[in-house]
């Protein structure tokens, strides 16, 4: 380092007002040294935590750690702030091995790495063990396309299991403020008003599940937590999934991203107005939306920011999803369309395929999975029908499709739409 | 006609209508192709279901048969001048089978001159428009900076094209430093948007129109849900998307909520029985804009979601239709209540931006004191906690300037 | 680490300025397989204007990038947004983002946000 000059008032920490400023925080344009903004970025992720009552004196409270960045800074930041703050909670690792060579076996290092770093204990939970197949052989078995679909499905389930085999009944994930953004534009996108309704909430917990799960980083933008994981020299780990190559692009991602360039606060801006909308949506929606809770849609959700997969699972959509949205949206609307009377010059309108009414969110009773206990709303659970499509060779299984309560991420529901006119079109739903 | 550029080119071979079977098609309407007859048919029916409460009214049951007032603001776009074609449409077809109307039009245009002189006053393209479309109603010329009229509610609002006499300059200069006092392209935009929409709503009161009838398409009304959610105003947008009561005291109709922004370029271009293309001023300024928007950092956020649903709107039609429904089933908390308005979009408050405005001050300590020329910190939580979390997003950062109402 | 010139500024006998490029994040792959590059660009670009950062990317991605995949990097000829830029540590943003004038011996990472959950 060169000695040190007299810095330019213009170039000041707006904080201490004597280090040099290196960063500008997006959604105050605040410019901070270093050690300002470390300390600016902890405090404020202290202050959600504390004003929602995220933890407990005495709990355990699993980390469902990918390697990813987000997954990292949130275990490293919340064992600054359990020790600087005596939350006095046990946090421990929980990573799934979704069994995928040259990308999962390499993440997972650095969260062993990870676990030394932080003092935790780690327990990793494999497809391999839980379904007999790791997504390696599920690739080969059906070919890359829609293996997220059972990568999702599969990981929703094996955190509850890891929870579950640790007595853990809360699990916090690395989803941040981008990623919520995207879920909300997303939801809005694709008219999920269920999930429009809960997706801001920090914490989704339902009386059928028996684990919670938090978002800590949700007001943290993306940006501050790579530059804390920069400036921190946290080990992380960024190599996208083999199967789902480069899912940011061509998506709302990139309209998120865009927004930011334009107006840095607007990331924000969309997390206030998304818990707006949560107040906005009539009783019955929240009802039934909360009825149907529970298990995962057949979609790619959750553990992401937290354990794992960048496409769906941190909330991101990937660009083939519009197409995919349309096709559904049209099938629906076809149905729709035949309803409105036709015009007096036109002939009488046939029929229009079979009337189908917009979907609705059906009130479900949840009981336990038949062959493995997990709780469903169907005699099998997601997993087991997938499985029992892939141990008879016979891949694509349609798999009756609803909304699951903490199913909020961007890709889920409409990655089961699409699989539903997939499956339609192909013939073969059961 | 052949099928516009909108139209999937994998056809080249000319497609027959689907529902007549004889013309060929102009456009592919999703799924649909239609000549240019069963298009004006669709463009029609979609407008004229959204009008229906204003069709002709009988005594009995109705005991009150005079026709509506109801004000159209015209930009020369290809949305409003379709519009108001269609409305038109429905006019003559009500008079000549019953010789009465359902309603009457006051069709204004919001000259905004003061603040880009490129802009055309716009009496000229409204003669136009009037020549074409006569007997609808009235046609008035507003200046924009007209809206300072209204905070002195005593004087008479001059409608006149004339502007606002000896004080047009004064109210010119303060339109200008207002939005030259706003930090970014985006909030200009944002307030400028304000400002039309409530010189608008102050016009409809004044001139007795019970709902002002705005030209938004599906389109524009999905970029709008969109771009209001990502200024921080998705508490708002029942109020600035939905048919019904508006919090300004006047009802809000979108009667083109059904037909996409594409679909109209195609429209305005079809004879019926002219093509309403060349009434179409506003249209090439719009495009301008546009283009030049895409250039550099400029770009608003409104702008950038114009943008964006352009491509959707292309591959994914029920997609854009789709946001719209969806922000349809939002509902505003408590209904349009009258208390607690935000003082410069006049909408029921959320939170507010109380906490945004101190915040900011509290953090940015002297150097944001110094810009807004007083070191008095309440003044800035007074002023947040009288605004919106949007507007007061906006203005944050703006340097001292006076708020016409 | 790879040491590259630029072989037209050579030949018209422009000076050089030599600085270090850092890609992390996901990036490194687009830029073979590499986090850092010493690597040189002539002082002024070819409108006879001091090298900026805006001239640096072009640069990069003429001749330091063998991926294709360029979108991944720029998208219209700009950093694609959810790409941070630090420029000797400090944010783009607090430089003047493309305006900045490269000064010999400067450290620029490119660092993607847009990788990895």
């Amino acid at each position: 380092m060169p000695p040190a000059l007299p810095i330019p008032a213009s170039k000041l920490c707006e904080s201490c007002r004597s280090a040099r400023a290196l960063i500008s925080r997006p959604k105050t344009h605040q410019k901070l040294c270093k050690p300002c903004f470390l300390s600016a970025f902890e405090s404020e992720i202290h202050a959600t935590i504390v004003s929602t009552n995220l933890f407990t004196q005495g709990s355990r409270v699993a980390i469902g750690a990918s390697g990813g960045k987000d997954s990292t800074v949130l275990a490293s930041v919340l064992r600054t702030l359990n020790e600087r703050h005596g939350y006095g909670v046990e946090f421990v690792l929980l990573s799934i091995d979704e069994g995928i060579k040259g990308y999962r076996d390499d993440s997972l290092e650095t969260v062993k790495r990870n676990a030394v770093q932080y003092g935790m204990e780690l327990v990793i939970v494999s497809y391999e063990e839980l379904y007999g197949w790791s997504m390696d052989s599920v690739v080969e078995s059906i070919g890359k396309k829609g293996n997220c679909t059972y990568c999702g499905v599969f990981r929703r389930q094996a955190l509850d299991r890891g929870a579950e085999r640790l007595g853990i009944n809360h699990v916090v994930t690395g989803h941040n403020a981008d990623d919520i953004a995207e879920t909300v534009l997303m939801n809005l996108l694709r008219g999920d008003l269920p999930r429009l309704h809960r997706c801001t909430s920090i914490i989704t917990s339902s009386s059928s599940s028996p684990i919670a799960r938090s978002k800590p980083l949700k007001y943290a933008y993306e940006k501050e937590i790579v530059l804390y994981a920069l400036h921190q020299k946290l080990d992380y780990f960024s190599t996208e999934c083999i199967y789902s190559p480069e899912a940011f692009r061509g998506s709302a991602r990139t309209l998120i991203k865009a927004l930011e360039k334009v107006r840095p606060s607007a990331i924000l801006d969309i997390v206030r107005s998304g818990e707006a909308f949560s107040r906005m949506i009539l009783s019955q929606a929240q009802a039934s939306g909360a009825k149907s809770l529970q298990e995962s849609g057949v979609g790619v959700d959750s553990g992401g920011g937290g354990a794992g997969c960048n496409n769906g699972g941190t909330g991101r959509s990937s660009g083939g999803e519009m197409e995919d949205m349309e096709k559904a949206l049209l099938a629906e609307m076809s149905g729709l369309e035949a309803s409105i009377p036709p015009l007096p010059s036109i002939a009488p309108g046939k029929p229009k395929k079979m009337k189908q009414t917009p979907k609705k969110i059906r009130e479900q009773t949840m009981s336990n999975c038949t062959r493995c206990g997990y709780l469903t709303s169907q005699k099998l659970c997601k997993a087991c029908t997938l499985l029992e499509g892939l141990n008879k060779n016979r891949p694509k299984t349609a798999v009756e499709v609803e909304a699951g309560i903490e199913d909020e991420e961007a890709s889920s529901s409409l990655r089961r739409g699409i699989e539903a006119i997939k499956l339609a079109e192909e013939g073969i739903v059961n | 006609m052949a099928e516009q550029n909108i139209i999937s080119n994998e056809n080249t071979v000319p497609t027959l209508c689907k529902r007549c079977s004889i013309s060929p098609s102009v456009i592919n309407l999703r799924t649909e192709h239609l000549c240019s007859d069963c298009f004006d048919k669709y463009t029609r029916s979609k407008c004229i279901k959204r009008m229906e409460t204003y069709r002709v009214r009988y005594n009995p049951p109705d005991t009150d048969t005079s026709p509506r007032r109801l004000l159209l603001p015209l930009s020369f776009g290809v949305s409003s001048i379709t519009l108001l074609h269609l409305l038109n449409s429905q006019f003559q077809n009500q008079l000549a089978r019953t010789t009465r109307t359902g309603f009457v039009l006051v069709v204004v245009h919001i000259d905004e001159s003061a603040i880009d002189p490129t802009v055309p006053p716009g009496e000229e393209s409204m003669r136009a428009v009037q020549e074409r479309f006569p007997g609808l109603g009235e046609y008035l010329v507003v200046k924009l900076e007209g809206i300072y009229e209204f905070s002195s509610a005593v004087k008479a609002f001059e409608i006149d094209t004339g502007g606002g006499g000896g004080e047009g300059g004064d109210w010119k200069e303060k339109l200008k430093g207002l939005l030259g006092a706003l930090p970014t392209p985006t909030s200009r935009m944002d307030v400028l948007q304000i400002l039309r929409t409530r010189l608008i709503t102050g016009l409809a009161r004044k001139h007795a129109c019970e709902a002002v009838l705005w030209g938004d398409t599906t389109t524009r009304l999905a970029e709008r849900t969109l771009a209001e959610t990502a200024k921080g105003r998705g508490f708002s947008i029942p109020w600035q998307t939905s048919d019904g009561d508006s919090p300004y005291g006047v009802k809000f109709l979108y009667p083109l909520r059904d037909l996409l922004k594409k679909e109209l370029a195609v429209y305005v271009s079809l004879d019926v029985p002219t093509p309403l293309r060349p009434l179409c001023f506003g249209a090439a300024e719009e495009e301008g804009k546009r283009k030049y928007a895409a250039v550099g950092k400029g770009i608003t956020i409104d702008e950038l979601m114009t943008q964006y649903f352009e491509g959707i709107e292309k591959q994914y039609p029920s997609i854009v239709a789709n946001v719209v429904r969806t922000a349809g089933k939002l509902v505003t908390e408590g209904g349009v209540v009258r208390i607690r308005r935000c003082k410069i979009c006049g909408l029921p408050r959320d939170g507010g931006g109380g906490e945004l405005v101190l915040d900011a001050e509290t953090k940015l300590g002297e150097s944001s004191s110094e810009v807004n020329g007083n070191g008095n910190r309440n003044r800035g939580k007074k002023e947040g906690d009288s605004m919106c979390y949007g507007c007061a997003r906006s203005v944050h950062g703006a340097k001292p300037y006076e708020w016409p109402l | 680490m790879g040491e590259q010139q630029d072989p037209s500024a050579d030949e018209v006998g422009c000076k050089l300025i030599s600085l270090n490029i850092e890609f992390s994040g996901g990036l490194e792959m687009l830029f073979s397989n590499q986090r850092s590059h010493r690597i040189q660009i002539p002082v002024k670009d070819s409108s006879e204007q001091p090298a900026n950062v805006g001239f640096l990317v072009r640069h990069l991605c003429e001749n330091l990038m063998k991926d294709k995949r360029k979108d991944l990097f720029v998208l219209e000829d700009r950093i694609r947004p959810g790409i941070l830029v630090l420029i000797n540590d400090a944010d783009w943003e607090l430089e003047g983002e493309e305006e900045y004038l490269i000064q010999d011996g400067d450290t620029i990472l490119f660092v993607s946000t847009l990788h990895g959950g």
